[in-house]
């Protein structure tokens, strides 16, 4: 069940993935940075929004009267901004979504990793709050509708005797002090529970995103600032709540469950939302399973250089004072409560290289499940072997599925990043494989740095660095593993093998 | 060719942004409709009357509780009810608010209604039936697409208003 759902997301976001990917190259692929781009929104609304708050006034009258102003008269900045404001939140809602799913189809919400999902979950209401008084503040017909659909929501809580929808229905109820509370909310208060919440939801991750590449916020910029130019944010007529509009015209990123309540009711509606927020907090253990076996530190391997503490992509290894008495100052410790057993800190470490004698294969540290040595006894023993293309190819890669099916030479590991640049060293020069296909994820690696720091390695720009005799041109780091198609990977594979032809020509 | 696959991934994106920042429209009210808002808190009368204590039931009670005037704190629930044009759209009996039933009680409601002429009637009984605790007032309204009509107790002069909107 958990399997298929995850199957669909990825074969939903297949098809954009690889058009963008086409047209923005992996690295600056608007997929890869959802949850930086919804930062990059966030900045955006902030910015805007000072502006819109220069302007703005808190009461029954002035409220329509400022935006209004700012709308008509001031349309070249005041008006660009709204609009900004308007179209980089509904553009947050949809990144949002997209960084949800994302995280949903590659795992990476599941068990140890419960922390930043979890914290997401808060964020959501945040941002829907954030939109839904941003909506009240203007004080259009749409506000008026938004005005008595959340009192009726919020009238449904027990705690609240007196009913709050009551002071929208006669012009003589409604006072300025809605909008100081609304005003309140919207520009300081959860603005502060935001930025907070957005800090908690990375903390625990090593080296966070926080913007995207300096390309993609250009770009997004410009096509903001260009919607905003031409498709002024609308708004509607002054509310009077002596009348009820007829038709409001929704923002539906933030407000398509405002219709439910109507329909419904408010309680169902809350039953609804707390229900799905409820799912999600639970996600991560749907259905509850055992995590893999953690990284463990080889004492007598472990010189204390710090790479693996580098490297780790979840901040799981710490370097401690030594506590075997050798003569280097510090030790790797991982924490069991934040490895997820990606290997990456074993690709990163000297004492990973399979040239030395089997028995004392022992890297600095390893992963159980699948050690340094297991990996090089299943190359010793790939039956094809020596063979023309060799693959190492991430367990979670469409690649593999494709390799496995067509019986091409091909060795599993966790991540493209467990593989330590000597791997690759001794395959080629022991003329095990002529060449090298790596196959992990590109640009958002569902370990987050694991092709990064392949790629950085094999072109020696980060320890540990491939030897210079191997010929990094021999090594080929395939394209993502959510993303690539059969025919892609089929046609790689020929090119590589025609590669081979012309390396000896 | 890159950047024009870049301006189209841009600008598809932005024109779904665009297209449902605002719109399309939810239907409120029919073209021909209004809507009644019956909204209003009321303490309804208490359940019974005080009762003054003898000088030796005041002396059974602990001494921080010796008031002379007991008094039933709970409240009637409000029976109410609202016809238009001679039909029932709404009735309903509610419970005062609070936890010892002191509290107000809290009637909020809201009935589409087709324009033109209509009658409306709303009935009140804050007193659990007793005959002064009756109210009922009604009213012939022309009633105007899209206006909202406030129908309220203004209990300190203890009448029921009709609030027309302007249309
Ligand atoms: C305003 C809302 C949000 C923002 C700005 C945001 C931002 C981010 C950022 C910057 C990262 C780090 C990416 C990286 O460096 O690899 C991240 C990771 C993540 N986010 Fe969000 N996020 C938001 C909401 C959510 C929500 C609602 C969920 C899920 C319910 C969620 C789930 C995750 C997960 C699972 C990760 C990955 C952690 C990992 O790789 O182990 N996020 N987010
Ligand atoms: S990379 Fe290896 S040697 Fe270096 S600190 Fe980590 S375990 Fe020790
Ligand atoms: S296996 Fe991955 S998460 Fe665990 S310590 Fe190594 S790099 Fe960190």
């Amino acid at each position: 069940m958990l399997a298929l759902l995850q199957n669909l997301a990825r074969r939903l976001l297949g098809p954009p993935h690889r058009y963008l990917r086409w047209s923005f190259s992996e690295q600056h692929n608007p997929l890869n940075h959802l949850g930086s781009l919804s930062i990059f929104f966030c900045w955006v609304v902030l910015v805007s929004g000072i502006w819109l708050l220069f302007f703005f006034r808190t009461s029954v009258t002035g409220a329509f009267e400022s935006v209004h102003y700012l709308a008509t008269e001031q349309w070249y900045l005041g008006g660009m901004m709204r609009s900004l404001h308007r179209y980089a939140s509904d553009a947050l809602v949809v990144t949002l979504f997209l960084h949800i799913v994302k995280e949903f189809s590659r795992n990476a919400y599941r068990l140890k990793r419960w922390f930043s999902w979890a914290t997401g979950i808060p964020l959501i209401w945040l941002v829907f709050l954030l939109g839904v008084s941003g909506y009240w503040l203007v004080w259009d017909e749409l506000a008026q509708y938004v005005a008595i659909t959340s009192a009726e929501l919020i009238d449904r809580i027990p705690v609240f005797t007196d009913k709050m929808a009551a002071n929208f229905l006669r012009p003589s109820l409604l006072s300025d002090r809605f909008f100081t509370l609304m005003a309140f909310l919207h520009l300081i208060g959860l603005p502060i529970f935001l930025v907070f919440g957005i800090w908690l939801h990375v903390f625990k991750l090593s080296r966070p995103r926080i913007n995207p590449t300096r390309r993609l916020m250009a770009g997004t910029l410009i096509a903001l600032l260009l919607l905003a130019a031409t498709f002024p944010a609308p708004l509607q007529e002054k509310a009077d709540l002596a009348r009820v509009p007829q038709v409001v015209q929704l923002d539906w990123f933030y407000l398509h469950f405002y219709p439910l309540v109507d329909r419904w009711s408010p309680g169902a509606v809350w039953s609804l939302l707390l229900g799905l927020s409820g799912l999600l907090f639970v996600a991560p253990w749907l259905p509850p399973g055992k995590a893999p076996a953690v990284a463990v530190v080889d004492l007598d391997n472990c010189n204390g250089c710090q790479r693996c503490a580098e490297d780790c992509p979840y901040d799981a290894v710490q370097m401690a004072a030594r506590s075997d008495g050798k003569r280097y100052q510090q030790e790797a410790v991982v924490d069991p409560e934040l490895c997820v057993s990606c290997g990456i800190c074993v690709g990163a470490c000297p004492t990973a290289t399979p040239f030395r004698r089997k028995s004392a294969l022992v890297p600095g540290i390893d992963l159980p499940d699948l050690s340094m040595r297991q990996l090089r006894e299943t190359i010793d023993n790939v039956t094809e072997i020596p063979t023309r293309v060799l693959a190492f190819a991430c367990s979670d890669s469409a690649e593999l599925r494709w390799l496995k099916k067509n019986g091409k030479p091909c060795v599993e590991v966790t991540c493209a990043g467990q593989l330590p640049p000597p791997f690759f060293d001794y395959v080629l020069s022991k003329g095990l494989a002529r060449r090298i296909l790596v196959s992990g994820c590109d640009g958002d690696c569902r370990f987050r740095f694991g092709s990064r720091w392949t790629e950085m390695r094999l072109r020696r720009e980060r320890d540990p660095h491939l030897r210079r005799r191997v010929g990094a041109h021999r090594i080929t780091l395939a394209s993502s593993s959510d993303s690539t198609s059969p025919a892609g990977i089929a046609s790689l594979w020929r090119e590589l093998d025609n590669a081979i032809d012309e390396d000896e020509s | 060719m890159r950047l024009i696959g870049q301006a189209l991934a841009f600008a598809a994106f932005f024109a779904f942004v665009a297209t449902f920042s605002a719109g399309p429209g939810f239907e409120l009210l029919a073209e021909d409709e209004a809507l009644l808002s019956l909204s209003f808190s009321h303490a309804a009368a208490r359940v019974g009357e005080c009762t003054r204590l003898s000088q030796q039931e005041l002396q059974q009670l602990p001494p921080n509780m010796r008031t002379p005037d007991q008094c039933p704190r709970g409240r009637h629930p409000l029976d109410i009810e609202l016809r238009i044009d001679g039909v029932t759209v709404y009735a309903a009996v509610i419970p005062p608010s609070g936890f010892h039933a002191d509290g107000k009680a809290t009637v909020y409601e809201r009935v589409r209604l087709g324009a033109g002429p209509r009658h409306l009637q709303l009935r009140i009984n804050d007193a659990g039936g007793a005959p002064q605790g009756g109210l009922i007032a009604s009213r012939q309204l022309h009633v105007q697409p899209g206006q909202n009509i406030a129908v309220f107790l203004d209990a300190d002069n203890r009448r029921i208003v009709f609030e027309q909107g302007e249309p």
